[in-house]
Formats: structure tokens, sequence, C-alpha cells
């Protein structure tokens, strides 16, 4: 079995040196280098992994080791970007290379090189927009809560905590 | 909504901004000149009562016997407010008017961020309350840069940030409550037309930091803006293309700030430097000669 990309419920937007996915269904947006981005594209299942390598290393200009096509795959398939069938990851990712990947010092130009997948969660409108930590809603003045959405607690606003000092809480 | 509709409405608005249709119906028509000041910039008059969304604002008061009544607020059916205080009925919702522009507005994308212009170009600050954007962009524009916004900045499908010049929200160092003063009330000049983006800047206050910031990737610049864009989750296709505009020409710093005024003038110069720098490429591309590999950029300040 082969590798293959995820293909539903992403929106995908190349740039320059990066490739920029959106996840509909997790609301998580993801940066891949062009490493990583090159070994995604290579995930078609069909293509394996002896071949993924030989064509990253022609395309980077310089040979490529087996643990960084490991560790791109383990990245990718962390962020939910590779199908899984039955549960199981259909990389062949070994658990020992994963284990050593994590050892490797890496110096030098290689670095450059090393995949990277970057990943964020994408807010909510008020998540986004002027909202306060718990922490800062609960250093405003009592009496003067500011009804701002709390950006640490979703659905919640700070507002008066209720009693008589009217200390402010994010409540729901 | 329904109990809402039986209400006695005595006068209202309706007036589309950003490609949304807004009304905002009232008990009396004396409020209408407080509410006017809150609507956001560049709103148009509907010539038909037919709107996306609607508010509704139950103006109190004092009553017989000196009983007060509440202001109550609507947004839709939710209530907003239910409070004596006039003032605070009115700032929310100012807020949550701005807030629903923002999420639904078409053809431009809302990022929660400050915006100045210089010498053509903008310089966006992306930050959440508290995070002090509002100081930095008023250190700016002191230091000569143009207003346009301390709340939003309006990108649209080119990438180019459009002015949203409503009064900045300073906040009061007793309450810290924001107070909201005008750019002529503090001597600096509005900006008027859209500007391509400079400078993006992701700063946080620490007090004593020392400004040593890193340059991010276009792919890392999206990723951030995209932590602050209000429609993230609504329209995300819309909302990477434009963002990935906007990376795509403009350099992204990131770090923690001292005092405003000591990081103003550095950012102001180093645009301007990063604008020659650019010029001077452009005409060595021109002439035939070599540009190099395109790697090499102005030191960050």
């Amino acid at each position: 079995m082969f590798p293959r990309k995820r293909e539903e419920g992403l929106i995908v937007h190349e740039l320059a040196e990066e490739t920029l996915i959106y996840d509909l269904k997790r609301h998580r947006a993801y940066c891949l280098n062009r490493t990583a981005a090159l070994i995604w594209r290579y995930c078609d299942g069909l293509t394996p992994l002896a071949q993924m390598k030989e064509l990253l290393s022609r395309e980077l200009g310089r040979d490529i080791e087996d643990w960084v096509l490991q560790r791109a795959l383990q990245q990718l398939d962390r962020a939910h970007l590779l199908q899984r069938d039955g549960g199981e990851a259909t990389n062949p990712v070994r658990r020992q290379a994963l284990k050593r990947v994590g050892k490797f010092a890496v110096a030098g130009s290689l670095s450059a090189l090393l995949p990277m997948v970057r990943a964020i969660v994408a807010p909510t409108a008020a998540q986004a927009t002027t909202g306060v930590t718990r922490a800062q809603c609960q250093d405003f003045p009592p009496g003067q809560c500011p009804n701002l959405p709390c950006t640490d607690r979703p659905g919640r606003r700070c507002l008066p905590s209720g009693g008589r000092n009217q200390r402010c809480d994010c409540r729901g | 909504m329904e109990k809402l509709d039986r209400l006695g409405w005595a006068a209202g608005i309706s007036f589309r901004a950003y490609g949304v249709r807004v009304g905002i119906r009232t008990t009396t028509p004396d409020v209408l000149p407080l509410i006017y000041p809150l609507l956001p910039p560049g709103w148009k008059p509907l010539s038909r009562p037919v709107v996306d969304y609607l508010y509704s604002f139950i103006v109190g008061g004092k009553g017989p016997a000196s009983i007060r009544h509440f202001h109550i607020v609507y947004s839709g059916a939710v209530r907003l407010a239910r409070t004596t205080d006039l003032d605070q009925a009115l700032r929310l919702l100012e807020l949550d008017l701005h807030f629903y522009i923002a999420e639904r507005a078409r053809h431009r994308v809302f990022v929660h961020a400050g915006v100045v212009g210089w010498q053509g170009r903008a310089i966006v600050i992306p930050g959440r309350t508290w995070s002090g954007k509002t100081s930095l962009v008023r250190s700016l524009v002191a230091a000569g840069a143009s207003y346009y916004s301390d709340e939003f900045a309006v990108f649209d499908a080119s990438g180019r940030v459009h002015p949203y010049p409503i009064a900045l929200g300073i906040r009061d160092e007793h309450s810290g409550l924001p107070n909201k003063r005008t750019i002529a009330e503090l001597g600096g000049i509005v900006g008027t037309r859209p500007l391509p983006v400079g400078l993006i800047v992701f700063t946080q206050f620490h007090p004593g930091a020392r400004w040593r910031p890193r340059q991010l990737t276009p792919g890392g610049t999206v990723l951030e803006l995209l932590r602050h864009t209000i429609p993230a989750r609504r329209e995300p296709e819309r909302v990477l293309k434009t963002l990935s505009a906007v990376a795509s020409h403009a350099p992204a710093l990131m770090g923690h700030r001292g005092e405003a005024n000591d990081l103003a003038v550095g950012l102001l110069e180093w645009l301007g430097r990063l604008k020659r720098h650019s010029a001077h490429a452009k005409r060595r591309a021109s002439s035939g000669l070599s540009v190099g590999s395109g790697c090499s950029s102005p030191l960050a300040p």
C-alpha cells in the first residue's frame, strides 16, 4: 500500500514556495514548506516510497535520506492530510524509523530542506476580533465588565459574576 | 422576534455597508442622531427598507414618578444590552454592528488590525485587544503616518487595504476601558485611498522588551493573519486567496516590543529603505544587470 493524500474537504492554495491547506471539517489551516508540499503531492496511492525519495532528491538537488521522507509522512498523517483505511494510515510509517527521526540533530543547509507542516486552528469570528482572555477579564474593575467574548472560554463573555462586588468573569 | 415586531417602532434607518444591508429601528427618533456617528465608514442609506439584518433599540430614560426605564438593545432576536446607561447601550450596539459587518462583508476580508499609511504603502499591525496595537498606531500617526484604522484592516481581493477610520479606542489608565478620540483631536491625518501593503508587524507590548523580530515566510504570514481574520471559518477559500495576495507582496515581522514611540520611527525608516531597495532592484533588472539571488533584504529595524 502506498500513501495517498486526502483531497476531500480540503481547500488547497499554492504560494511560490509553500502550500496552504484548509481543512473544512476540522477548521484547521496548514502551511507546508516546499519539501513537505512535494512529498504530499507525490502521495497519489501509486508511487512507492523509493520512487518518492528519488523524485524528491532530483527536485531538491541533493540526496535525501529515508528519515526525511518518513518524518514528512508522519507530520502529514498527524495533520490528517493523508487518507486512512479503517483507521490505520495507509503510509507504511514504521515505529522504529519514527523513533530514530526524533533523535537526529540537523545542521547546516539540510535544515532548510527539512519538511515542515505548520498548523493553526482557524478562529471563530468572536475569537478573531475584540476579545479578552479570562485573566484580562478578571482585571477589569468591578462593575465595568466590558461584555466582550472570552477568547480562551468559547461561548462565554466577560460579564459581572453576580454578587455584591460585581467582579468580572467569563460567563456563559 | 415576533414579540419585538409587535412593539411600537417610531423611527429607524436602513443602510448598506460593505455589501451588507442592515436596519436599526428605535422607539423614538431622538436617539437617531446618536446612532449615525456609530455606523461603519462609507455607509450609504437604502432607498427601500429591505435589510439582511435588523437591530432594535428600545429607548428607556426617566418615566413618571422618576422611575428609570432600561435601554434595551437587540441584535436580531438576541438581547445585547439592558442598561440604564445610554452610552453603554450605544457602545454595545456599535461593537456588535461593526462585528456583524466585518463577518459578512462581501468582496472584502476584515482582519482585526491597526493600519497606517506611509509613502504610498500600508503598515498593518494585526492583534487582539490588549496587544498594544492602538498605542503603536497612535505613535506611528504622531511620527507622520496617515491613519487608516485601529480596528480592522479591510483587504480587497488584490491584497490592497482600504481605510476604516473609526475613532481610536484609547484605553483609560484608571478604568481600563477605551475612550474614543478622533484622529483630528490627536493632530493626525486620515488616509483616504486604498494602499498596497508594505509591511506587516505582529507584535505585543512587553515592558522593557527590545525589538528583535524574525521575518516570516509568506505561508507563515498567512497563518498568522488568519488568527485575526473575522470571516476565516465562514469563507475560508476567499480568505485564503486574499491573505495570500497580501502576504505575497509584503514582508512580515514578528517579535515583542517595548514602548511604541521607540519602535514607530524605526518602522517608518525601514519601510522607506525597503521601498528604495525595491525600486533600485527594479531599475537594475530593467537595465539587464543581475539582481542576485533575490534572497537578500534590508535588515529588520
